[in-house]
């Protein structure tokens, strides 16, 4: 008897499986929902499929993270009112994670910035762990680009793949 | 957090959009495959000192306790493949490992009679034990998961992190920059609705089992865990959280700790489904592990992400119980000693204008972090010291060694200033005392800094330098007199260079004016010039180390390429020395062993 409380697990996670309408599903994307730094649910089906999406993983501690947050601000509020948004997920753990909210005050950031100290969405879009990482999602599901590390001049490299995902409807 | 900027950077990231996708059931069914292989070959571990002492002859020996060839002259070769799939609210991974080591250290032939007793020319059993559990090849599924997404659960089966609040009460997490990668294997499960959030989680700890640093292997530490939170929310008023943890040490691994060099040995597979195995050493029939902890961790947290639109505050206040039966070596019965603590941390933001200030405190009340695993730190010291199960912040520059330490308390505070949209000048001062067991340890530190940027923020600077004053009543000559006392330098600067390459330039210079322990002063350091363009990155580095140039190489220049050659292919090479001693990230710290020698990495994604 001493698997039962895992079959009885099993059970409970299977009925409530089959009760849950589950999201996501649209865009095809893997699905995974964060914490903001205002403690709101935010979820990547929340976007997916209706805006062309950058998921920058980045850190507080990460020097090259910090100087692409100002690129991708820029380029949130040039095509932002277009469809495009930027969700800045922090990979820092709860050793750092209370300089988050600073560094993205500091850095004038009005997208969403979410934390992931258990790399929910890290497993899923940066199971190498690096960071700056990139993953350019279009309307349509489709992973675009993925890019690890800053350089300057990338985001105009950014910009254009962006320009052409918003094109495509 | 040494190296780390440069790490991150450097980081293997292959190319662009690689997946698989395809269509089951009308539902988008996506494949992800991921293949990263490192080979390196090891010179040796940065250890200067010779085999034997001056005035050694052949018929009379003076063993050097010093030398150490344990990581001399051979070839790892470590493969890691990833596999996702992810088909509508279902999501399955797993995880690869290999490891295959040629040439390997063996113990010479005038240390073999360490392993066979302490009679005759020994002065260092620890080279043969240390031996014992390293360069073994090993091939194993290291991670499985499957992981569910509806809009109210969150349910995972398998290998999963968990952290809640800030470390306090329970911390399993992946940092690559230090070989940690500890996850619970069990079940995860977390229910939505409305504010309310309910998580329950338990099951056993895994650790990756090889250490990429020192070729040494450790099996599954299989400590039991059980932890559950609930947590309110009124999303941009507060959060409010209780949450427990439950670490109760498996006796198995425990007993895995050397009792007598060349004792019979059993063979222990290094992991679930794993190829590799060491050769543990019970304790005899009837004697029970040295020490055994059972850890119960509860916190209640408390988080307003806008006071007043002014700042933000964050609370958390932990109780910890902690059981230890300590078995008679010789058998009969145990004892078993319980000890209490309590944690309060609080962080604040104020967002002034043009101003940033955070105020941090800390009072920890011989509340015991980091908890570590049942692995021996004699027999797996390199996994000992990483693996750990909650990790409460320190308040403190990432780079700085830390001692375990129960019983610390003390503010810090940081001050921010934008004078402009290009330039930052920032502050920070700290006070901690930490009287864990009578040490009266008083520590100041302070540092002053500027963030700069030009270029449309294309172009950046951030220097900094600090000074840090420890008094160690205990320890130091006379009470009052410094223990330690450090003078440092940190910059990160980038330059852009035209359209498509920039500079950068980044290093730590850490100044030991006065060292008690050491008795001499000495500097630690290293700089990192690095020409980037989008696809590649060539670095020069040099680290450098006074601390003991007898026994360890003081100069260690190197040479690093990254080059992203396509978007499924990623290579990077990198050929010199790295200096051993201590890194830390977010706070987690580990000794490395030096190295010196050549590598590439390949990853590849499709």
């Amino acid at each position: 008897m001493r698997s039962s409380p895992w079959l009885l697990l099993l059970g409970l996670w299977g009925c409530a499986a089959g009760q849950a309408s589950a999201r996501g599903e649209a865009s095809g994307l893997p699905d995974f929902e964060l914490s903001d730094t205002d403690g709101s649910p935010v979820r990547l089906s929340d976007y997916a499929g209706k805006d062309v999406i950058y998921l920058d993983f980045w850190a507080s501690w990460c020097g090259p993270c910090q100087l692409e947050l100002p690129q991708l601000q820029a380029l949130y509020q040039k095509y932002g009112p277009k469809g495009f948004v930027v969700l800045a997920v922090s990979m820092d753990d709860p050793t750092t994670v209370g300089a988050v909210a600073p560094v993205a005050r500091k850095n004038g950031l009005t997208f969403p910035v979410l934390l992931d100290s258990q790399s929910r969405a890290g497993a899923l879009y940066n199971s190498g762990h690096a960071a700056p990482y990139g993953v350019l999602i279009g309307r349509d599901g489709r992973v675009i680009e993925q890019h690890g590390g800053y350089t300057p001049g990338d985001e105009r490299r950014i910009e254009a793949l962006v320009v052409a995902a918003l094109a495509r409807r | 957090m040494r190296r780390a900027p440069l790490l991150c950077a450097l980081l293997i990231a292959p190319g662009s959009a690689a997946a698989f996708q395809t269509e089951l059931s009308g539902k988008p069914l996506t494949v992800d495959l991921t293949e990263t292989a490192d080979v390196s070959y090891h010179v040796d571990n940065g250890v200067v000192a010779p085999q034997f002492l001056p005035g050694s002859t052949a018929q009379t020996p003076l063993f050097n306790p010093n030398w150490d060839p344990t990581s001399d002259n051979y070839v790892d070769w470590l493969n890691r493949f990833d596999a996702q799939l992810s088909w509508g609210p279902w999501h399955a991974e797993l995880r690869f490992d290999s490891a295959v080591f040629a040439n390997t250290p063996t113990v010479p032939q005038s240390y073999a009679i360490c392993v066979n007793g302490l009679t005759g020319p020994c002065e260092n059993r620890n080279l043969a034990l240390m031996l014992e559990n390293r360069y073994i090849d090993n091939f194993e599924l290291e991670k499985i998961s499957l992981n569910y997404l509806g809009d109210h659960l969150d349910a995972t089966l398998g290998d999963f992190y968990l952290s809640y609040g800030r470390g306090l009460v329970i911390s399993l997490l992946k940092l690559d920059a230090l070989g940690v990668d500890t996850t619970l294997r069990g079940a995860d499960v977390t229910f939505h609705w409305g504010g309310f959030t309910a998580n329950a989680a338990a099951g056993v700890t895994n650790i990756v089992n090889t250490d990429e640093a020192t070729g040494e292997v450790a099996p599954d530490p299989e400590d039991r865990v059980v932890a559950a939170r609930l947590e309110w929310r009124q999303p941009r008023i507060v959060t409010i959280g209780i949450d427990g943890a439950g670490f109760f040490q498996n006796p198995q691994t425990a007993l895995l700790s050397p009792w007598e060099p060349g004792a019979p040995t059993q063979s222990v597979p290094l992991g679930w489904l794993a190829l590799g195995s060491v050769q543990g050493e019970p304790f005899p029939p009837g004697a029970g592990p040295p020490a055994l902890t059972s850890t119960g961790n509860f916190s209640a947290t408390i988080d307003f992400p806008h006071v007043w639109d002014f700042g933000k505050l964050y609370a958390e206040l932990a109780h910890q119980v902690q059981a230890e039966y300590t078995a008679n070596p010789l058998g009969g019965g145990a004892s078993q000693q319980s000890t209490q603590g309590n944690a309060l941390l609080v962080s604040a933001d104020a967002f002034l204008g043009p101003a940033t200030l955070l105020v941090e405190f800390k009072d920890y009340q011989n509340y015991i972090y980091p908890l570590q695993s049942s692995l021996s730190s004699v027999t797996y010291p390199a996994f000992w010291q990483q693996n750990v199960y909650n990790n409460p912040p320190e308040l403190e520059e990432i780079f700085q060694e830390e001692d375990p330490s129960y019983t610390t308390y003390g503010p810090r505070v940081r001050l921010d200033w934008k004078l402009s949209d290009r330039v930052s000048p920032f502050a920070s001062a700290a006070l901690f005392q930490n009287d864990t067991a009578g040490w009266d340890y008083t520590i100041t530190d302070g540092y002053l800094g500027v963030d700069a940027n030009w270029q449309d923020h294309r172009s950046h600077a951030v220097v900094s330098a600090g000074r840090r004053l420890e008094i160690m009543n205990r320890l130091s000559p006379t009470p009052g007199d410094p223990y330690q006392h450090e003078w440092w330098v940190q910059y990160d600067a980038v330059q852009v260079l035209g359209a498509t390459y920039s500079l950068e330039l980044e290093g730590l210079h850490r100044r030991f004016d006065y060292d008690a322990l050491l008795g001499h002063p000495w500097s630690w350091g290293y700089s990192y010039l690095s020409l980037k363009r989008s696809a590649w990155t060539v670095t020069l580095g040099y680290e450098y180390t006074t601390q003991d140039p007898a026994e360890w190489r003081s100069a260690n220049p190197n040479a690093g390429v990254a080059w992203t050659i396509s978007d499924h292919y990623t290579v990077r090479a990198f050929g010199g020395g790295r200096e051993a001693g201590l890194r830390c990230i977010n706070g987690v710290c580990r000794v490395f062993p030096g190295f010196t020698g050549g590598s590439v990495e390949l990853a590849a994604r499709y």
